[in-house]
């Protein structure tokens, strides 16, 4: 779209061709857009391009009779070698400079010139406007020019005198460009200026150190920090400060706010070392912005809070040693009970035990006294009753008679 | 680049754009993109509708064409489920003689005159070629039911 951009070779063709034939007196290094120009009433739209919607620059007509800027056709010939209005097929061939009735009208459109940002309130027709900035135009930046000077300067100010030559500013003696003068005379530290309390005329470089100590110059009590109103001139402050009773105050004011500092910090110490202590409580705190109000009655909280604790645990401490008395009893009757009952059985046991040694010495004395033939059945007997004892030994029962025999001699052995 | 001229000038006649149910506002302070509205044409299914659009004008515009997609869903043969719009002057019959203005009111007509024969939401298309009333319904279903005025949206909050 824009003229600097990179043209194709079909392009710098087309603008080559229309530059040659419709504006051959325009000057081709020129830095003026024209697109950026500002026109003094909104042109017809009929003047205008449709693909750029200013009015046509350098305009060129298709052969469907089309006109557009030729810049803006040679653009969108690169997209669709279409015509942008109706479509229809067109070439650089059918391009060709739109009549010159066209470019007059074009050119005649009053524009604002370019510099009118800067102040140049000219316009001229668009046909001109290069000229006029080229030639007359007083906004824009020219060579000095006076005794071989290269510096730049708006062409209104050029002059016999170069702007660009050091002068001496006549009240600090100090070099200034001749054109900088203005702007140095508003900060020049050599220029006197009237103190706005006593009105004596001082230079700029002393003012400063003189308003410090003006004697008319208005200022408030020493006291003002803590209270005292007065406003008064530097040379009568003396005389009220002999008598305010704020500055009579004074010492007692900064002793109390030096201690309220120490105390302050001793108290933020303290904090500290208390959340270090109690980091559980800390956390409702840490939610109040206000320290001081709060402080007792965090040290109320955590107190309570510890105390509430202690009861607790108390109080569970003497539930578990009930409950582990109880136990205790439970477990001792259980204790007794059982035993009484393993008594009892190993009575009975006992009584079970005397009447088998009863048997056996009844059975023993039977055997010494009888022929050992005729007892066998009785033997079988006796051996029944011995099994109990056998099995309890982990020994198996064997029914042989001879075995049997041979244990109970063994047995007689042991037990008796 | 800076903005050409032609943008400015179109933002500027489209702000004062006011009878033709197209209105088109610059979104937040990127001069290339717009917010859309198109009001769906008498006579359409779409009528009484205002649909939402994003409208991009690329680098290189108006050499090459905006690009322009619905927001508001939209039951039409040529726009699909994303909202994009198939349009031939929005892709190879683009002219730079056209404009942002001229390009809302071609997508206005394709309101009015639904295309199935070139369709891009192919359901759609077939739903219209075999009984284009239902279709018609439906579009006006969704018409009232998400092309809706934000106007008419407050009221119902």
């Amino acid at each position: 779209m824009s003229s600097s951009a990179p043209a194709s070779r079909r392009n710098s063709a087309i603008s080559n061709k229309s530059t040659s034939t419709t504006t051959p007196d325009k000057p081709t290094p020129t830095h003026l857009d024209l697109r950026t120009l500002r026109y003094v009433s909104p042109p017809d739209d009929n003047l205008c391009c449709p693909i750029c919607h200013s009015p046509f620059l350098d305009p060129i007509q298709t052969r469907c009779r089309h006109t557009f800027c030729s810049d803006c056709i040679a653009e969108a010939l690169k997209n669709s070698e279409t015509c942008p209005i109706d479509r229809k097929p067109i070439t650089d061939e059918g391009l060709s400079p739109a009549p010159i009735l066209i470019a007059n009208m074009v050119n005649d459109l009053v524009v604002y010139c370019p510099n009118a940002e800067n102040g140049c309130t000219e316009t001229v027709p668009r046909h001109l406007v290069e000229g006029h900035v080229r030639e007359t135009c007083g906004w824009v930046q020219v060579e000095c020019g006076v005794g071989g000077c290269k510096e730049m300067v708006r062409r209104n100010e050029t002059s016999m005198e170069c702007l660009h030559r050091l002068v001496k500013c006549e009240f600090c003696l100090e070099e200034v460009r001749r054109m900088d003068l203005d702007i140095h005379y508003d900060t020049c530290a050599g220029i006197s200026t009237d103190c706005p309390h006593c009105l004596t005329d001082y230079k700029r470089s002393d003012w400063k150190s003189h308003v410090q100590s003006c004697p008319e110059a208005s200022i408030p009590c020493s006291s003002s920090v803590y209270g005292c109103p007065t406003i008064l001139p530097r040379r009568e402050m003396a005389r009220h400060e002999s008598t305010c009773s704020f500055v009579h105050l004074t010492p007692v004011f900064r002793r109390h706010e030096s201690q309220i500092s120490e105390l302050a910090l001793e108290n933020r110490m303290l904090r500290r070392r208390l959340d270090l202590l109690y980091p559980r409580a800390t956390q409702p705190e840490s939610n109040t912005n206000s320290e001081e109000p709060q402080g007792p009655s965090v040290l109320d909280e955590q107190t309570y809070h510890i105390l509430s604790e202690q009861e607790h645990l108390r109080t569970d401490l003497d539930r578990l040693s009930e409950s582990m008395v109880a136990l205790e009893m439970k477990h001792t009757m259980h204790f007794i009970n059982e035993n009484m009952r393993v008594k009892e059985e190993m009575v009975a046991m006992r009584t079970a035990i005397n009447g088998v040694r009863m048997q056996m010495h009844w059975l023993l004395n039977m055997r010494a006294q009888a022929p050992f033939q005729p007892m066998m059945p009785m033997m079988g007997m006796g051996v029944m009753q011995q099994q109990a004892q056998v099995v309890a030994q982990g020994g198996t029962t064997t029914q042989g008679g001879e075995t049997v025999q041979r244990r109970h001699s063994e047995h007689q052995n042991v037990k008796l | 680049m800076s903005l050409p001229k032609r943008i400015l000038k179109e933002t500027e006649r489209l702000r004062n754009e006011k009878d033709t149910g197209i209105k088109a506002t610059i979104h937040g302070d990127n001069l290339r993109y717009f917010d859309v509205e198109i009001n769906g044409p008498e006579g359409s299914p779409y009528e009484g509708g205002v649909f939402e659009l994003e409208l991009f004008l690329p680098e290189d515009y108006p050499m090459s064409p905006p690009k322009v997609r619905f927001l508001t869903k939209i039951y039409h043969p040529n726009i699909d489920r994303l909202g994009r719009i198939c349009l031939d002057i929005l892709k190879n019959n683009w002219s730079p003689a056209l404009q942002i203005r001229t390009v809302l009111l071609s997508i206005q007509a394709l309101l009015g005159a639904p295309n199935p024969d070139d369709p891009l939401a192919n359901d759609v298309a077939q739903k219209w070629k075999e009984d284009e009333n239902a279709a018609k319904a439906t579009a006006r279903q969704w018409t009232k039911e998400y092309a809706k005025k934000v106007s008419d949206q407050k009221e119902e909050a």
